[in-house]
């Protein structure tokens, strides 16, 4: 870091202490005081919760996410679900062995409204299932109710222990990722509690609001967390106290590792506030610390620019530590990303999982969308709008393939003749992952884990991906542009996404989310079958009366009948253009409902040269694009190229085969 | 002898006898052809008439991979992008290390099956006129050698499959094991990729001890005219160990010429050009490098076989003597 990048970054971090004002209503605001036991691996400390309802009814009861709990035992719904759908279960629940389980005890529970101050008990309840084994949400009762506009002040003391290499959260070793650690309010939500087991295909949901954190960690530790730091303070015992403060977020995750190398860089551009960017980065990863910064920068640029500008002053990226099942994920100002030790040139990693999780500090951490109930609104936004930032800020990426591939090893090897845009694959999964299920679906629900994958993330992108394409740029610009202003800091629906499609679009398209929320399947069209024979030429009598004439076309250009067959393979109904394209370089195009299984379109005049279906790539849910364009006539070369560099494999291949004989 | 003189002599030897070279390579190429033709037919069902067909002259565009990959089934499977330039290369050396041949399914390892045998047929013949002191070739005596010994070749093909077999199943999980041992807890990733490294490297070294005692059986049971290929194992491994530099260092230098074969062609694989012309000459080079290959693993043998007869003339000088 230069002394220029030194001075500006101090300057961002003061501004960082200072904290931008953001607005939000602040319904649950949490001051938590915690500390790390990093032997015993343990996190205990005390939360104080300001929480109004911000309702129009009254609740007697107050819901919280228990969400350690979910690593307890094999018993837990998270771990009933893995059992479920994980692929090599035994595998997974390896990782717990040596008494590697984690869980959040609640040591007391008070409250104190306007009329009361109480003691309460909190009461393990699942409402997503009849599981009384999981203890991952859990309610109080009462004494009185609390009125809209009223607010009700809570105090718990924890402790948690957190597990080993558990998904998203827990210890490897010496790191610790810490999430979903303390009790969380739920959301008080359509006038009632909406506070959800903890699934193993769902995320979050939770209440914007103001947080205090204060962590106590033994002093070699390097810890990132949510917000700004605004206090340090040693103790005596070789510990430090780190004070993270930020308004308007709807949870807090923090990090502590001793190996983590720290780097700061200030995002700046002319029409956006500025950000201070914080890097911990493993030890062995000092050579994609640029591609952090750039892929962070590029991501606060353009959905900037696009939708609404990041609010923070603040941003903390963590390179997670290999192993740690820590993952890819977002957190408010916070994410996770990762890569491995080498990558293949122009494979785009780490640049894709990072572009990935800060957008969703926007479909996510902004736009608090309800990730139980309508995953696609965060990941389908987010992965739609990876890709559009992936493509602007680098294009496509080279295929590439890991040689000798086991875990932590492999040696990654660019094939520049495949490039991959992020779209393709987009498409790829898409077409991978089924059609089974439609998209509007609580996350637990869907079938298995492919079908909520392909619906919470592949299909809804390439369903915006088509929309963009069907309205246009500028209609498109503003739709994402009032959806991202109007719903920052609340909790969207579909339907409030779709109404602002209608209201800037220049039809209703409520006839398209029907088939897109509510249908399950592929799009799918393709020109199968392209003939041209010559026409029988015009000759004898043509018309009645005077107007009749006597017609003879022999010896003049010959002319043909063409035919293009199209076919529906999917099951959603699009409507669709065809192009056609003629030997004399003529073409002619024709619009199809695209509701019939199978259709023959014909054409009088030149031979055709190639049909197209969809030729202008509106369509980005057609499942399998290729199928999509014919030549009439068949051309070998490229067949060719392929088939000698298939010979030349197999030729190759015998003779390292011959070594052993 | 000296390594450079037996790898001279080897080299000698392998020009002398060059025409094998060409018996083997039209063989090579003809069942790769009755294997490739079909493919091509099929590929050219599914992307002659694409309006994709003409992105496929410069390279295989990932959208339409994808797709067809997803819906390929038997021999459309092993069409993947890894297929140009110097893929191919890096594919078959992965196969040597990690001996997964049945990823690219049933077809390919029955193909590789009845290569291995023909390969085995041709040994024979290569390693009797490598021997033979009348140092003339003819087509007749070739086949009638490779046809004598076959019996022999086959049954060390088969104690080498067996063998590679323990390799792959028993020998390569445990060397693993022992790596995810050492890397243990460690959050370094560089520690563990260089820890497998190393793994892979004691089955490389394994894999060259093997070839090289297996080689050596094949020389001993012609030149001996052995009538058993498991005492011959024997002997090979003794003779190694009694003339271990030699005979590893040969080895290694023939290696070393391997790898420099596989660097040139890797070099001249990165012409990736949608130019007809260009697309042809990188045709030829693909094919100029088998035919190399060739010559060199008969360049193995060839030098293998001189370096053993030095050592037979020696120790029957030492008999006459002793007598
Ligand atoms: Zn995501």
């Amino acid at each position: 870091m230069n002394k220029m990048c030194l001075i500006l970054c101090i300057a961002h971090a003061l501004a960082g202490v200072l904290i931008a004002q953001v607005p939000c209503t602040k319904v649950a605001s949490y001051q938590i005081d915690a500390r790390l036991d990093p032997a015993l691996k343990t996190v205990s400390g005390a939360v104080n919760l300001t929480w109004m309802n911000t309702g129009t009814s009254a609740t007697k009861e107050l819901w919280f996410h228990l969400y350690l709990n979910a690593f307890k035992n094999t018993n837990s719904t998270f771990h009933r679900e893995m059992a479920r759908h994980h692929s090599d279960i035994k595998q997974y629940m390896a990782r717990f062995a040596d008494d590697g389980w984690g869980y959040c005890d609640i040591i007391s529970f008070s409250a104190a409204a306007g009329s009361f101050t109480a003691d309460l008990t909190p009461q393990f309840v699942q409402p997503d299932d009849d599981n009384s084994d999981d203890e991952t949400v859990f309610k109080v009762d009462l004494p009185a109710a609390i009125s809209p506009g009223q607010s009700v002040t809570v105090k718990i003391n924890f402790a948690s222990r957190l597990p080993h290499r558990a998904p998203r959260t827990g210890y490897y070793g010496d790191y610790f990722f810490v999430a979903q650690w303390f009790p969380k309010i739920g959301v008080w939500y359509e006038n009632e509690w909406n506070c959800h087991q903890y699934h193993s295909h769902s995320e979050f949901f939770a209440d914007y609001g103001d947080y205090d954190v204060r962590l106590t960690v033994p002093s070699r530790f390097i810890v990132g967390a949510s917000g700004v730091r605004t206090d340090s303070t040693a103790n005596s015992g070789d510990t430090v106290t780190y004070r993270y403060q930020q308004e308007c977020i709807h949870d807090f995750a923090w990090t502590a590792y001793p190996g983590y190398r720290v780097a700061v860089r200030a995002f700046e551009h002319p029409e956006l506030p500025p950000v201070t960017m914080r890097l911990l980065y493993q030890p062995d990863h000092k050579r994609y610390v640029d591609d952090y910064f750039s892929a962070t920068e590029n991501t606060l640029k353009y959905l900037g620019l696009w939708y609404v500008p990041y609010p923070y002053s603040h941003i903390t990226i963590v390179d997670a530590a290999w192993k740690s099942s820590t993952g890819g994920m977002e957190y408010p100002t916070l994410f996770t990303a990762g890569v491995d030790w080498l990558t293949a040139r122009g494979s785009q990693d780490p640049l894709g999982v990072t572009v990935h999780e800060c957008t969703h500090q926007f479909f996510y951490g902004l736009i608090g969308s309800n990730e139980f109930e309508n995953a696609w609104l965060d990941e389908g936004f987010t992965t739609y709008a990876t890709s559009r930032c992936m493509n602007t800020a680098y294009g496509p990426g080279a295929f590439h393939k890991v040689y000798l591939s086991r875990d932590g090893f492999g040696i990654p090897v660019t094939f520049k003749s495949s490039e991959k845009d992020q779209r393709d694959w987009i498409v790829e999964n898409h077409q991978a992952r089924g059609a089974r299920d439609a998209m509007d679906k609580h996350s637990w629900d869907y079938v298995d884990r492919l079908a909520y994958r392909n619906n919470a993330y592949e299909k809804p992108a390439l369903m915006l991906w088509t929309l963009e394409s069907l309205l246009g740029e500028s209609v498109w610009a503003d739709i994402m542009q009032a959806y991202a202003s109007r719903w920052s800091f609340n909790h969207p629906r579909p339907h409030h996404f779709i109404d602002i499609v209608n209201e800037f679009a220049p039809e209703n398209m409520d006839w398209f989310f029907d088939k897109m929320l509510k249908e399950p399947g592929f799009v799918d069209y393709a020109v199968t079958h392209i003939e041209s024979n010559a026409a029988v030429q015009r000759r004898g009598y043509f018309g009645v009366g005077e107007g009749r004439e006597l017609k003879n076309d022999a010896g003049k250009d010959e002319e043909f009948e063409s035919q293009v067959h199209v076919e529906r393979l999917g099951q959603i109904q699009l409507p669709v253009e065809l192009l056609v394209t003629f030997e004399n370089g003529e073409t002619a195009s024709e619009l199809w409902s695209g509701e019939e299984l199978f259709k023959i379109f014909h054409f009088r005049g030149a031979k055709i040269e190639k049909a197209e279906i969809d030729p202008y790539h509106k369509i980005w849910l057609d499942a399998n694009p290729v199928n999509n364009g014919k030549y009439r006539r068949t051309n070998g070369v490229a067949s060719l190229r392929w088939g000698a560099a298939w010979l030349f494999w197999l030729q190759d291949l015998l003779e390292m085969i011959a070594l052993f004989s | 002898m000296k390594i450079r003189n037996a790898f001279r002599r080897g080299f000698s030897l392998m020009i002398h006898h060059r025409m094998i070279i060409g018996i083997i390579y039209l063989v090579n190429l003809c069942i790769a052809l009755l294997f490739a033709v079909p493919t091509f037919i099929l590929f050219h069902e599914k992307v002659g008439a694409l309006l994709l067909r003409d992105d496929l002259l410069s390279g295989l565009p990932y959208s339409w991979w994808s797709s067809f990959h997803f819906n390929a089934e038997g021999l459309e499977k092993t069409i993947r992008p890894s297929l140009a330039g110097f893929g191919p290369l890096l594919d078959n050396l992965e196969l040597l290390l990690t001996g997964q041949i049945q990823s690219y399914g049933w077809f390919v390892i029955c193909i590789g099956l009845a290569y291995l045998f023909i390969a085995a047929f041709f040994n024979g013949g290569a390693i009797a006129l490598y021997a033979d002191e009348r140092r003339s070739f003819s087509t007749g005596r070739f086949l009638s050698f490779a046809g004598t010994y076959f019996h022999h070749m086959a049954a060390l093909a088969v104690t080498t499959l067996v063998l590679f077999a323990l390799v792959f199943k028993v020998i390569q999980p445990a060397i693993f094991s022992l790596v995810d041992q050492v890397v243990g807890d460690s959050l370094s990733q560089s520690f563990a990729w260089s820890i497998n490294l190393i793994g892979y490297a004691l089955i490389l070294v394994l894999i060259f001890l093997l070839t090289l005692i297996l080689d050596y059986a094949k020389v001993i049971l012609i030149s001996e005219k052995k009538n058993s290929s498991w005492i011959c194992i024997g002997l090979a491994a003794a003779f190694i160990f009694r003339n271990a530099h030699k005979t590893i260092g040969l080895n290694l230098l023939l290696v070393l010429l391997a790898a420099a074969l596989v660097l040139v062609a890797g070099l001249l694989s990165m012409i990736n050009s949608s130019q007809l012309l260009l697309l042809i000459l990188g045709f030829i080079f693909q094919q100029l490098f088998i035919a190399a290959k060739i010559a060199t693993r008969l360049t193995f043998y060839a030098a293998e076989t001189a370096l053993y007869q030095e050592y037979a003339a020696a120790r029957e000088t030492v008999k006459k003597r002793k007598r």
